[in-house]
């Protein structure tokens, strides 16, 4: 009963959380238990988006949009285009291995349960709505945050994508003599 | 606004290690890209490498070593990160000239990695704040899994491919801790979180839980165990020097983190740190004793000597950081030596099985004299280093132990011994064959290179020096 009472007292934002969750669990365990990888990518895909409307119930307009131009866009299309190239007919034969899905199962399981444990033995702060600044998640304060306070790694990630640039290139640069696909 | 903009001009100045190493980071790419593919080019590319390392060492040591923290508590330019950053270029020096004595002749983009892994690896000595180490440590391992890839062959990509799975997914583990602790104390700085913890009323399960999980990266670094999986294939299959280098220099960013991680979170970390060890050194020793391939021993005998350098962190003094910190300079020798060692070996015999090197040293004395060093040094017994940093980190833990420390302390330190005289049986397997075994009858008469014995004899100089004067390295730690 006492369940029952908790439901018909759930606000719009909590509804629409737990109807995200839903979705997004339901697009991860597609993503992995999939034996098609086309099937696989669109799961995938679907779990991005009910991110980006998470990002978007926690005040992170900004993040949410570059989610979806950047991962549900960019990534995964360029990740659909890979797949349906290289052709793959085979299903996946992974999860025809009982071993690695059982043991797969039992460390993730176990990892699952402590952290519900523990966080669940967790007294979490509530934040208050009345003192909560409802400009934390716009890309102006992101901008001004990014070029004072955290300029130093903001730097270091341009010198990290230019080693890695330099090695991609190295990486996909075809040697002489070498079978192309 | 002019504040924070002068505070972030003031703090840029004081890097000037890291700025030379970026400059000579970008000369690297402008040269690779405007001079001629030919081996001409490629020599200038790893002449200019070495130079900015050997720049940047100097410059280091005229830097002036202060705690306070730079770019707004981002970075701290402690003395430990000082020491660390120094051992950085030490071993990117001695695997350069690897390099050049060995004549492989890579390609210019090898050596923009390296001094990438270099370059991040000293912002990783110094963060304080878990932005900066997630960026710093990102770079390093980015930089990590294109060397290991990069030879092409399907070999080396299956192992790049082992090596980026189980980095990523040690990274993921460690983000995940990490966004807990930002959760539970509502700070990224290490001193945020130190001071969140100490004051707040945060349950102590989740908190040790969630520096378990950040720990995953350090971890990984160290290859100690459990994320110790990826390091018998890669190290079997990258290229020698390559595979020396990231034996030798991620492990001193992973062992500082691990370090700072440990300190920051203010609960006794006694029986998990223990349960690393203890894992850590018996799946590397107990697998490295039925190896047939040299270097996939080095693999697990690297496992078992993270372990090693993990004891001195136990109780968390400053005392065991420095028997650490002694550890990994040793260690940095010990390696580099051992495996100049084996590339010389290889050089002779055309594979790194042990059946291949028997009677190498009836033929070449010296030669077998200085490899026996590093395998004695290796294995931790006098005269050389690895006993004095054996000696200093059990030390540490005796002292912790007799001072009320937990029980588990004294099954660490059985342990360690224990397996100290196991390690005998497998690091003595490669004099053992190249002493005692009766050479093959139709062995092709090569000559030792010079430049490639005078190499090997001043790293086992060094190991040696370090047992007789450890004052050279003592003096420099804080």
């Amino acid at each position: 009963m006492e369940t029952l009472e908790t439901i018909k007292n759930l606000t719009m934002t909590q509804w629409s959380f737990y109807a995200v969750s839903v979705l997004t669990l339901f697009g991860a365990l597609g993503t992995i238990l999939s034996k098609n990888p086309i099937h696989s990518v669109i799961y995938l895909i679907m779990t991005f988006f009910s991110l980006s409307a998470h990002y978007v119930l926690l005040n992170a307009q900004f993040l949410a949009a570059v989610n979806i131009v950047v991962y549900a866009g960019a990534i995964m299309v360029l990740f659909l285009f890979v797949v349906m190239f290289l052709n793959i007919k085979d299903e996946a034969p992974e999860l025809d291995n009982n071993k690695i899905v059982i043991g797969a199962s039992i460390v993730g399981g176990t990892i699952g349960v402590i952290l519900v444990a523990a966080i669940r033995l967790t007294e979490s702060q509530k934040i208050d709505p009345s003192t909560y600044q409802i400009k934390t998640g716009f890309i102006e304060t992101l901008g001004q945050l990014l070029y004072s306070k955290y300029l130093l790694p903001f730097e270091l990630v341009s010198v990290l994508f230019l080693i890695a640039m330099s090695g991609a290139v190295m990486l996909g640069r075809k040697e002489k003599g070498e079978r192309n696909f | 606004m002019q504040q924070q903009l002068s505070h972030i001009l003031e703090s840029g100045s004081k890097l000037s290690v890291e700025l030379l190493l970026f400059a000579g980071l970008i000369s690297l790419i402008l040269l690779i890209s405007f001079l001629k593919k030919n081996e001409k080019a490629r020599n200038v590319i790893w002449l200019v490498s070495l130079i900015v390392t050997v720049v940047s060492f100097f410059a280091l040591t005229q830097t002036f070593v202060s705690d306070a923290l730079l770019f707004n508590g981002l970075i701290q330019n402690s003395s430990f990160s000082h020491f660390g950053k120094s051992l950085v270029l030490i071993s990117t020096a001695i695997i350069l000239l690897h390099i050049k004595v060995m004549k492989y002749d890579l390609e210019g983009e090898y050596y923009v990695l390296i001094l990438g892994i270099a370059f991040s690896l000293s912002f990783l000595l110094m963060s304080s704040h878990l932005l900066s180490m997630f960026v710093a440590m990102e770079a390093v391992s980015l930089s990590s899994y294109m060397l290991v890839a990069f030879r092409q062959k399907a070999h080396n990509l299956e192992a790049g491919i082992k090596y980026l799975i189980f980095g990523a997914t040690s990274t993921a583990l460690m983000l995940y801790g990490a966004s807990f602790l930002y959760g539970i104390t509502g700070s990224l700085s290490f001193a945020g979180i130190q001071q969140g913890l100490t004051s707040g009323t945060s349950d102590g399960n989740m908190v040790q839980i969630a520096l378990l999980m950040t720990l995953a990266g350090p971890l990984f670094k160290l290859s100690a165990a459990p994320f110790h999986i990826w390091a018998p294939d890669v190290y079997e299959a990258t290229p020698t020097p390559l595979i020396s280098y990231l034996a030798i220099a991620p492990k001193i960013g992973g062992l500082y983190i691990a370090f700072r991680l440990l300190e920051t979170v203010p609960y006794d970390h006694t029986i998990i740190l223990s349960i690393i060890i203890l894992l850590s050194i018996l799946i590397g020793n107990f697998s490295a004793l039925t190896q047939k391939n040299a270097k996939r021993m080095m693999g697990y005998s690297g496992i078992a000597q993270s372990g090693f350098l993990l004891v001195g962190l136990l109780g968390l003094e400053i005392t065991g950081l420095r028997a650490s910190g002694f550890y990994m300079a040793v260690y940095i020798f010990m390696t580099s030596g051992a495996f100049l060692l084996l590339d010389m070996v290889e050089k002779q015999t055309k594979s790194f099985q042990f059946s291949d090197m028997s009677g190498l040293s009836q033929k070449f004395v010296f030669f077998g004299i200085i490899g026996l060093i590093f395998m004695v040094g290796l294995t931790g017994l006098p005269p050389t280093a690895g006993f004095t940093a054996k000696f200093l980190v059990f030390t540490n833990v005796w002292e912790q132990y007799s001072g009320g420390g937990h029980k588990i302390l004294l099954w660490v330190l059985l342990f360690g011994l224990i397996n100290t005289a196991i390690s005998i049986y497998y690091y003595f397997k490669i004099p053992y064959f190249m002493f005692l075994k009766t050479p093959p009858e139709n062995k092709s008469e090569n000559s030792l290179n010079m430049t490639q014995l005078s190499l090997l004899t001043i790293l086992a100089f060094a190991v040696l020096a370090l047992f007789f004067a450890p004052q050279w390295v003592q003096n420099q730690l804080f």
